[in-house]
């Protein structure tokens, strides 16, 4: 058993990572309604990049994040433009970009097996074996930069979004799109942007993921469903909710884990999205759809 | 006369060139057995006939929910390990056979469902296909870990008693049963009011709802029927297998198979499922098994699904009716 | 000199029918115009093709002789036409600020939207105690003032204001129109889509009457209040906003 306050401390540092994971998922929605199942599975091949970095070229995992978001953002833009604009218009296009991004999650995880099989991969930095004592609590070493690396890019995004130009471009287009339009927002361009910078997120998750929790390609599975359902409580396109939801849930997820072990920790994200949706199905933060 | 009259009530007044094709391959299918009972040898086309049979009836099911009504589930593989471990463990504990406690197993996925989509289905739109992939991974999770039904190693079956050149015939029956009752019912559902309504949410809820349609339970209906023809289907295929093991049934490739095959065939028709499902297994077995590595075939699976959502969104069935080019064969809508 | 000019514009949503049967107006600068119509006339999608929203699905938009139809919302914004559309569509989670900021987006340069936010305080002064509120909690007069005001951040020639009276009680509804008679001050060339008829018209120095997709008349203001065809139009609708305009 573990202390009540130092799970908390793990909890929270865990759910800083969880947020940097999930946002933008949750953006991705917010501002185009597509449902990325795909999120996940660019983690996972962030991970991997960021493994061969480190065991080929000697870079260390924080530093790929400087790699990783760059590349994943390009990256992102043009997939947008390949994959997604040809959708729009479509009736059911929630529908179609969930379908979509099934496939594209099933072709990574397919040629992510093809490259480096299927057994288990965990980078190893010198840190990622260490532990930091304060008083009577720990934390990891790994997990306490791997915290500090999200909470320092969740911040900058927050800035963006709230000062700069294109910033509230964004935000504007989440909350009412023909507004947007109206005030003469590209709304396509903003999508592209917030598609990119979505995937610069899962980029960057992954590089902070290759050292923190072991991977393997369908490993992604499990963990689109983690960041689906602490996007879920939070309410869906609801950025706020999504960074409340992470912290929640990783503090639970630690606690369950606790007492019934590591093995059913994952179960908590499971239970809480069914009992989102007994209860309150918008979400914490979210607004009910009429 | 009255003889004459009395035949016209048996058959139907004009039985079209359709269904006289439809009835005739009907009939072939169930004598084919005899070919292996008179001369053995015919074990593989009995046991790839009876894998078609399996996913029609599993297309066809979750096209009700997935299709009709437009909600994607990723969760179908949860009530096929559902009910292959109802029967697997009735026939394990009690020594009671598959092919008697089938349908139990496909009522007992039926009240799952229900349970399930009471919960899932109370939000419109993408919500549900979250909470389908949560229940998966959680199913998964259950059974890796419950170790009565043998955890993660999974659980052995005794064989089904009958001689080696005999034991294929019955599964090829209770497949070729349960699909054509899967594909009955999905016709029927198709032309009731249920199908009209179903069609209604998937085309606008909102509308739906707003024309006094109640969405909710129409969906929750839907998802409990499709639940029942993957538990039959569970409870059939565990017996055959004779063992059951989590990593067989519950992957998010099973359900993308079945997502795959209704995008393939024409998601929302009849015989879109029923096409798909043949063309599955007959290209697994021509093309996948010759050179598949399973990490091809994940590949391969993203790839046409992405390639038929962009281009082909009406799958087979959809893009030979918009070009009006759907031979009444097949169309059954 | 008419400043817009719609020729033969026809246009509809998807694959359904013309909403907008080969209309032609003209427009003219420094005016007020009112168009009216009974529901479903396709006054909004009227305004939405102008807008940009909305592709015709032939004819021409010309601003100033110059063809704008086909042009992107944002490409037309920047011509100087901007919209207040029916639901005011606010920011409802920004501030009254963001949402002036978010009015003046096509400019670059933030100082440049910094000192227009305070040029259109001025002309707007109450909207200035309710900048540093959220959008969504503010009242329906008080949304629309901030609508208009938003709109007012591009410098606009040509402001349309979907039904600005929409829900809103009859004293507020006198403050938006005067509000409207000050935009005519600043030389803004106005075109107003009204239910409130009778209102509608009396601010106005042009009135044109839209049915069924049809410009089926039109003419100055008063005219156009007097005339019997638009009494036939829609009698039911003029009775009750005479009644409100004697309250
Ligand atoms: N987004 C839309 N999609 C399809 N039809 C629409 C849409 N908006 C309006 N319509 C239809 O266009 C017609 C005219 O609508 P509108 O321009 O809003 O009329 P008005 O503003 O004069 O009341 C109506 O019949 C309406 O049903
Ligand atoms: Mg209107």
């Amino acid at each position: 058993m573990t202390s009540g306050l130092q799970i908390l401390i793990l909890g929270l540092a865990l759910g800083g990572v969880y947020a940097l994971m999930a946002i933008g998922l949750s953006m991705t929605y917010g501002v185009m309604r597509i449902l990325n199942l795909s999120h996940a599975a660019f983690m996972v091949l962030g991970a991997y990049l960021a493994y061969w970095a480190l065991q080929i070229l000697r870079i260390d995992p924080l530093v790929s994040i400087l790699i990783n978001g760059p590349l994943f953002f390009i990256f992102g833009i043009i997939l947008y433009r390949i994959l997604f604009v040809p959708l729009a218009g479509r009736p059911r296009y929630t529908e179609a970009t969930l379908l979509l991004s099934f496939g594209l999650a099933l072709s990574i995880e397919g040629m992510m097996g093809a490259l480096w099989t299927g057994i288990y991969r965990l980078a190893n930095p010198p840190y990622a074996t260490r532990s930091l004592a304060f008083g009577s609590f720990y934390i990891p070493e790994g997990q306490m930069y791997a915290t500090a690396a999200s909470l320092w890019i969740l911040t900058a995004l927050w800035g963006f979004l709230q000062k700069t130009r294109f910033g509230r471009a964004i935000r504007a287009t989440m909350q009412n799109r023909t507004a947007a339009q109206i005030v003469g927002v590209n709304v396509e361009r903003i999508s592209a942007l917030a598609f990119g910078l979505g995937m610069a997120s899962a980029g960057i998750s992954g590089s902070l993921l290759s050292f923190l929790f072991p991977f393997f390609p369908g490993k992604h599975w499990q963990w689109i469903s983690i960041l689906l359902s602490l996007v879920v409580l939070g309410g869906m396109g609801s950025l706020i909710g999504t960074v409340v939801g992470a912290l929640m849930l990783a503090v639970a997820s630690v606690y369950v884990s606790s007492i019934l072990g590591p093995t059913w920790s994952p179960a908590t994200f499971y239970a809480a999205l069914f009992l989102v949706l007994m209860i309150r199905p918008q979400g914490l933060f979210g607004k009910r759809e009429v | 006369m009255a003889l004459l009259d009395q035949i016209r009530i048996v058959i139907p007044h004009r039985l079209e060139t359709r269904s006289l094709i439809l009835l005739s391959l009907a009939l072939v299918l169930f004598l084919l057995p005899i070919l292996q009972v008179v001369s053995d040898g015919y074990n593989y086309v009995l046991h790839v006939l009876m894998v078609i049979f399996m996913y029609i009836a599993l297309a066809s099911g979750w096209n009700i929910i997935g299709g009709y009504a437009g909600y994607t589930s990723l969760g179908h593989p949860v009530f096929f390990a559902l009910g292959a471990y109802f029967s697997g463990v009735l026939l394990v504990y009690r020594g009671w056979s598959p092919f008697w406690t089938a349908p139990i197993a496909g009522l007992v996925a039926t009240l799952f469902g229900f349970a399930f989509g009471l919960v899932a289905l109370r939000t419109r739109g993408p919500a549900f296909v979250i909470s389908t992939i949560a229940l998966l991974l959680l199913a998964r999770l259950i059974l890796d870990n419950w170790e009565w039904v043998g955890g993660s190693n999974g659980l052995s079956l005794p064989m089904i008693g009958w001689p080696y050149r005999l034991y294929k015939i019955p599964f090829y029956y209770g497949m070729l049963l349960t699909a054509l009752l899967a594909m009955w019912v999905s016709y029927r559902i198709r032309h009731s009011k249920l199908g009209l309504f179903l069609r209604a949410i998937a085309m606008d809820e909102t509308k739906a709802e707003v024309a006094g349609i109640n969405t909710r339970m129409c969906k929750v209906i839907a998802f409990a029927i499709s639940a029942f023809f993957a538990g039959i289907c569970g409870a059939l295929w565990g017996y055959q297998q004779t063992y059951l093991r989590p990593t067989i049934f519950l992957t998010i490739g099973a359900a993308a198979d079945l997502v795959l095959i209704n995008l393939v065939g024409g998601r929302g028709t009849v015989a879109g499922p029923v096409l798909g499902a043949a063309l599955r297994v007959g290209l697994d077995e021509l093309v996948v098994n010759q050179f598949g590595s399973t990490e091809l075939n994940i590949t391969a699976t993203g790839l046409l699904m992405i390639l038929i959502v962009l281009f082909f969104p009406g799958g087979i069935i959809g893009a030979l009716r918009e070009r009006q080019r759907l031979p009444r064969l097949l169309d059954w809508d | 000199m008419s400043i817009l000019e719609l020729e033969e514009i026809s246009a509809g949503y998807g694959m359904g029918p013309d909403i907008l049967n080969r209309v032609s107006i003209r427009f003219e600068a420094g005016l007020i115009h009112c168009l009216i119509g009974p529901n479903g006339a396709g006054k909004s999608t009227l305004l939405r093709v102008i807008a940009g929203l909305l592709r015709p699905r032939s004819g021409r938009v010309l601003l100033e002789g110059k063809v704008i139809s086909g042009l992107r919302p944002d490409q037309i914004l920047a011509h100087g036409i901007c919209l207040v559309p029916q639901d005011r569509s606010l920011f409802p989670d920004m501030t009254v600020r963001e949402n002036l900021l978010m009015g003046g987006y096509i400019e670059r340069d933030q100082r440049q939207v910094s000192r227009r936010i305070d040029e259109v305080l001025e002309i707007f002064p109450e909207v200035r105690r309710h900048l540093n509120h959220r959008a969504g909690t503010l009242s329906g007069g008080e949304q629309q003032m901030v609508a208009i005001a938003r709109g007012l951040m591009i410098h606009p020639r040509v402001m349309m204001l979907d039904e600005p009276s929409l829900g809103l009680a009859p004293l507020v509804v006198d403050r938006i129109f005067e509000a409207i008679s000050r935009l005519k001050t600043l030389g803004i060339t106005v075109l107003i889509v009204e239910q409130n008829v009778r209102k509608g018209l009396v601010y106005a120095d042009r009135g044109y009457v839209l049915d069924m997709g049809h410009l089926s008349f039109e003419g100055p203001a008063r005219e156009v209040i007097e005339d019997p065809r638009l009494q036939e139009l829609y009698l039911g609708r003029m009775v009750l906003s005479n009644r409100e305009g004697q309250r």
